[in-house]
């Protein structure tokens, strides 16, 4: 990567605004935000519950589109681009980490790490799954099924099975908004632990977590407040 | 992608019970058409097979009212290469199938004519021991293991005419295995013996011929007594086997309907399946699994199930089949010709017909689900709530559509109106259309049961209402499932009901004697001007009238003519559809006729026309005067004044005798002297109850085979209801967990379960006696006229109406408490969980 492109943001944002309809009306969710998420960096997208910024994730991750402006990812404009080939973008350089956890209940520990690789066609690369269930301290727990974890290790495999594919791009939503103090501390070690070289961008609601980030962008009533911006 | 496939088939093992009903579903359905398939198919080759090899290289037959005098006039006479035969069912309690065929030929002239039939190789002892031994038989090894049957032996056998003994005196030895097959269940006799044991003495079923190129089939004629003919031997076979196509397509339909209800479950099935999966589908799709993957896992299990089912129904179906033919043996024989249906064939087409409908259909049904859950949209994995997958379609559209199907549907009908095929498609239309008006209908019926819901169970009462409101699509799917599965149900009982009602008001009108004499076929009774004379002596004897049935060529193929003379008040009994302004009574005594209804349809003939008949040498033209109802045969009839009739023909014999009492007689007395005056004839004597009864009994077993199809469609039909509410209850699972854990008991959760698939049950139940009485409607007025020539009176049994709701709320009522015991085996909090 030359050094212009190392200094190009990876995700920005122009101009984005995003309503949803209730009912006969319509409700301003996101309206004209403009953002540049640096590579590299561990960003914090905090704000009360209804901020937005879950919307705002989704967005970047493609799972949904604005009404008006552009998101590109490195260099694709991902709202522009075709439902499959937005598939491919997540699939190849994103990890998403839900706030319920996501794990299919029908597929082990260890298989529900191994998915992302199977998908992009590294299936073949069992010590990669290994070893990152090491590192997030549930090698032991491979063979079980989720149902059979505790909420703090469910999430843990949730963030194995977003990075085991390296992805440039490392999206969290709420990753700790359902567990408690100690399980939510377990979960933000093994974050930073596996999240070294590569963007986070996290949404939360608790400040300290978000104290945790390198930037922090403080979403109200659906616009950035750049007044509390943080770096 | 293999973690994509291994979770999408983990979470079918997950809940296992959805995908079993389904399996079950489909494969019942496919069973019935493989039955009914191989019931059809093995008839037709049973009869087809037995007809070829025992009547080998035979060109012609003779038939008519065949004398053993004709056969010695044609064989020593004329030196034609001619065999007699006389033929019949008997029945032995030995047998599995309870019934025989009795073959009775004159061995000597068959070993010396030019043929390949199966006992030329008979030996000359067996023959000889046969021939010199009356009451004795020959069949093949398997034939006589089966029934327990060592040479030598005697074995009880009857016939309408009475008890026999039957002594096995040698076996036969089949050349081929088609010959094996076809002479299973088939005695072989001589003449003598076949005539004694059938009641035909003097008399043959008809007389085999092998003519070469050389022969004049013409000059034959021309020799031949007044009502012999001459039939080509391939012709007849086939034309046999043509009569039967109408009964045949109407099972191949009602076998079919077993399947559309079970491909509804299919289409339900996968519909749930993407609810259910959504939130899965969801997931995988935001970690990168894309549309195509999803389409192929979902590909994938539609084929699975589609192949187990198919392959269960497959087997099942080859074990319904004996059943099934059975019941279509039984029918042809009573509504056709006899047979005896003992070759099982499963065709290479019936193989293919089950894996087109029970896969290719099955895949092609779920397609546009499947198309839709590939849609899935990767927020439903972070949303809150789930999107229902149902098309919005505007009221407007879906009446457009409703309509536009059901006007369709009846433009088929209109348009051909002598197809059978073309009218099932169209009732099939119509029935479509109106199911497709059930979402709109449903609506209606829940805004006018939500105030009486409101005001009788309260807020309890209101959630079941919302709860099936909050999924509109998948709740019209279900109503409509249950709606075509109750209304074929309906539809097939108003049938079945109207028709046997109205042949039991046409046998009161038509039977008006007080008793009659008769056999239990339409052949000669035997008795002669002299035993009516003895008749006449009776004091208890108001009056009677004699009748003739006889099978006669005439222009348009042959005709069965009654010929009767019961008197004018036995004639008032015929109900007529329609009739000249004249005199009937008076035409009909000097010379008109009047034909059946069936007969009218099928030769298209009406008031004014005139009917050829061949009665004696030359076609005589009679006018017709009359279209009456007529249930006996469906090839139709023409009756004529028996005076008018033996005037022409010089045939005096008699089938069967009307006797009117004296108002004080005592008709069991009256029927014992007259069964002591005809006793030395193989006639029957009837009471008319007795003869009503018998015919009724006739009647129920010819449709045995349409009650059993009809069971089959309504477990078809349960089965869809308790997957399509099941289903639904087991969605709201989590919410009635909430409710458990707020303090409802289990048994108020119940009541709420129960109360919500009561009320689908219920509407699904009231919007089918529509369709149902519509169906009804059209397969009496379309199918049964195209195909039987009938019409009947549609009578609307108020207990068939009761019947179909109540079965579509019990099997709500199990659906409802099949959710609630999966709630009592769940911890509260596990299931809050969504741990299963």
């Amino acid at each position: 990567m030359n050094e212009s492109a190392e200094n190009s943001p990876i995700v920005a944002i122009k101009d984005v605004s995003k309503s949803f309809s209730e009912g006969d009306n319509r409700r301003s969710v996101l309206s004209n935000i403009n953002a540049r998420f640096k590579r590299g960096g561990f960003h914090a997208v905090i704000g009360r519950s209804g901020s937005g910024k879950s919307t705002l994730l989704n967005l970047i991750a493609g799972i949904d589109l604005p009404d008006r402006g552009t998101i590109q990812i490195n260099d694709s404009a991902i709202n522009e681009v075709s439902e499959n080939e937005r598939t491919l973008l997540r699939r190849n350089m994103m990890g998403f980490i839900f706030q319920f956890f996501n794990l299919i209940p029908s597929l082990t520990v260890q298989e529900n790490v191994q998915l992302p690789l199977d998908l992009v066609g590294m299936d073949s690369q069992q010590d990669r799954v290994m070893n990152i269930l090491e590192l997030v301290g549930l090698s032991d727990r491979r063979n079980d099924y989720p149902e059979m974890l505790s909420g703090g290790e469910r999430q843990r495999v949730a963030v194995a099975r977003a990075v085991v594919h390296e992805p440039e791009l490392l999206l969290a939503d709420e990753p700790t908004g359902n567990l408690d103090y100690n399980s939510a501390y377990q979960v933000l070690d093994a974050l930073q632990d596996v999240a070294h070289q590569r963007t986070v961008i996290l949404v939360t609601h608790s400040r300290e977590i978000a104290s945790q980030a390198d930037e922090i962008w403080p979403l109200r009533y659906g616009s950035f407040d750049v007044s509390e911006s943080e770096s | 992608m293999k973690f994509i496939v291994l979770s999408w088939f983990r979470e079918i093992l997950r809940r296992p019970a959805l995908t079993l009903l389904s399996i079950v579903g489909v494969a019942l359905g496919v069973a019935t058409v493989v039955a009914v398939d191989i019931a059809n198919d093995s008839a037709k080759r049973s009869f087809l097979a037995a007809n070829e090899t025992i009547s080998g290289s035979t060109t012609h037959r003779f038939t008519g009212r065949i004398t053993d005098e004709l056969y010695r006039h044609l064989r020593v006479d004329l030196g034609l290469d001619v065999t007699p035969v006389v033929e019949g069912l008997i029945e032995s309690d030995r047998s599995d199938a309870k019934r025989l065929r009795l073959y009775g030929v004159d061995l000597l002239a068959e070993i010396n004519v030019s043929s390949n039939y199966a006992w030329r190789e008979v030996s000359i002892e067996n023959a000889a021991t046969m021939l010199s031994n009356p009451f004795t038989v020959l069949t093949t090894t398997e034939t006589a293991e089966s029934l327990h049957w060592s040479v030598g032996e005697e074995i009880p056998v009857s016939s309408a005419d009475g008890d026999f003994g039957l002594t096995l005196v040698g076996l036969l030895e089949p050349a081929n295995p088609l010959q094996a097959q076809s002479l299973r269940s088939l005695l072989l006799t001589d003449i003598a013996t076949a005539q004694a044991v059938l009641g035909k003495r003097g008399y043959l079923s008809t007389i085999h011929a092998t003519f070469d190129e050389s022969v004049q089939i013409s000059s034959i004629e021309a020799v031949l007594p007044d009502n012999i003919y001459i039939e080509v031997q391939s012709e007849q076979s086939d034309s046999q086997v043509a009569l039967t196509r109408a009964f045949q397509i109407n099972l191949t339909a009602l076998g079919l309907l077993a399947f559309l209800v079970a491909m509804f479950l299919i289409y339900n099935t996968t519909s749930f399946t993407v609810t259910r999966r959504q939130r899965h589908i969801g997931l995988i799709r935001v970690l990168g699994a894309l549309q195509r993957d999803i389409v192929l896992c979902a590909l994938l299990e539609v084929l699975i199930i589609g192949v187990i089912a198919t392959a269960i129904g497959l087997l099942v179906g080859i074990q319904l089949s004996t059943f099934l033919l059975e019941l279509v043996e039984q029918s042809i024989t009573t509504l056709y010709f006899p047979i005896l249906a003992d070759i099982t064939v499963l065709s290479f087409i019936t193989i293919a017909k089950v894996i087109i409908l029970g896969i290719v259909a099955t895949t092609l049904l779920a397609l546009p689900v499947i198309r839709r859950i590939s849609s899935t949209p990767p927020s439903v994995a972070v949303g809150r709530s789930q999107v229902e997958f149902q098309s919005k379609v505007s009221g407007f559209k879906i009446l457009v559509v409703g309509c536009g199907l059901a006007a369709l549907g009846a433009l088929v009908l209109w348009g051909n109106q002598h197809s059978i095929v073309l009218g099932f498609v169209g009732i099939f239309l119509i029935v479509i259309g109106y199911l497709r008006l059930v979402p709109l209908m449903t609506d209606g019926l829940k805004r006018l049961l939500h105030p009486v819901v409101k005001r009788s169970f309260g807020v309890q009462g209101l959630m079941a209402i919302r709860a099936f409101s909050s999924r509109p699509g998948q709740t019209s799917i279900t109503i409509a499932v249950l709606c075509l599965a109750l209304s074929a149900t309906i539809g097939v009982d108003i049938m079945v009901s109207s028709f046997r009602l109205t042949v039991d008001q046409w046998l009161t009108s038509r039977l008006r004697g007080d008793i009659y004499i008769t056999t239990s076929s339409q052949s000669d009774t035997g008795l002669v001007p002299a035993d009516i004379a003895m008749l006449q002596s009776l004091d208890d004897i108001a009056s009677f009238g004699v009748a003739k049935w006889a099978e006669i060529p005439a222009i348009s193929g042959k005709t069965t003519v009654f010929a009767v003379d019961y008197g004018e008040n036995a004639f008032r009994g015929f109900q007529f559809k329609e009739k000249a302004n004249v005199d009937l009574w008076h035409e009909f005594r000097a010379g008109a006729v009047i034909v059946s209804e069936p007969y009218a349809y099928r030769n298209g003939v009406q008031i004014g026309d005139t009917v050829d008949l061949l009665i004696g040498k030359s076609p005589i033209q009679f006018p017709i005067v009359g279209v009456f109802y007529d249930y006996s045969s469906d090839q139709g009839i023409v009756a004529i004044h028996r005076d008018t009739y033996v005037r022409h023909s010089n045939d005096h014999t008699i089938s069967s005798v009307a006797i009117y009492a004296t108002p004080q007689s005592d008709l069991a007395k009256l029927a014992d002297s007259i069964e002591q005056l005809v006793q030395t004839s193989r006639a029957r004597v009837w009471r008319n109850q007795e003869l009503h009864d018998a015919s009724m009994q006739i009647f129920d077993q010819t449709f045995a085979i349409t009650y059993v199809l009809r069971t089959l469609a309504i477990i078809v039909a349960f089965v869809a209801v308790l997957s399509a509410l099941a289903t639904l209850q087991i969605e709201r699972e989590r919410e009635l967990v909430v409710l458990r854990t707020i303090g409802f008991t289990v048994l108020r959760n119940w009541s709420i379960s129960s109360f919500e698939t009561g009320v689908m049950g219920f509407l699904a139940g009231i919007l089918s006696l529509p369709a149902g009485i519509l169906m009804a409607w059209l397969l009496i007025w379309i199918i049964e006229q195209r195909s039987f020539g009938w019409t009947m009176k549609m009578q609307l049994e108020p207990l068939i109406l009761v019947e179909a709701v109540g079965l579509s709320v019990i099997a709500a009522l199990i659906a409802g408490a099949i959710a609630t015991w999966r709630q009592v085996r769940k911890v509260p909090a596990m299931a809050l969980q969504g741990i299963d």
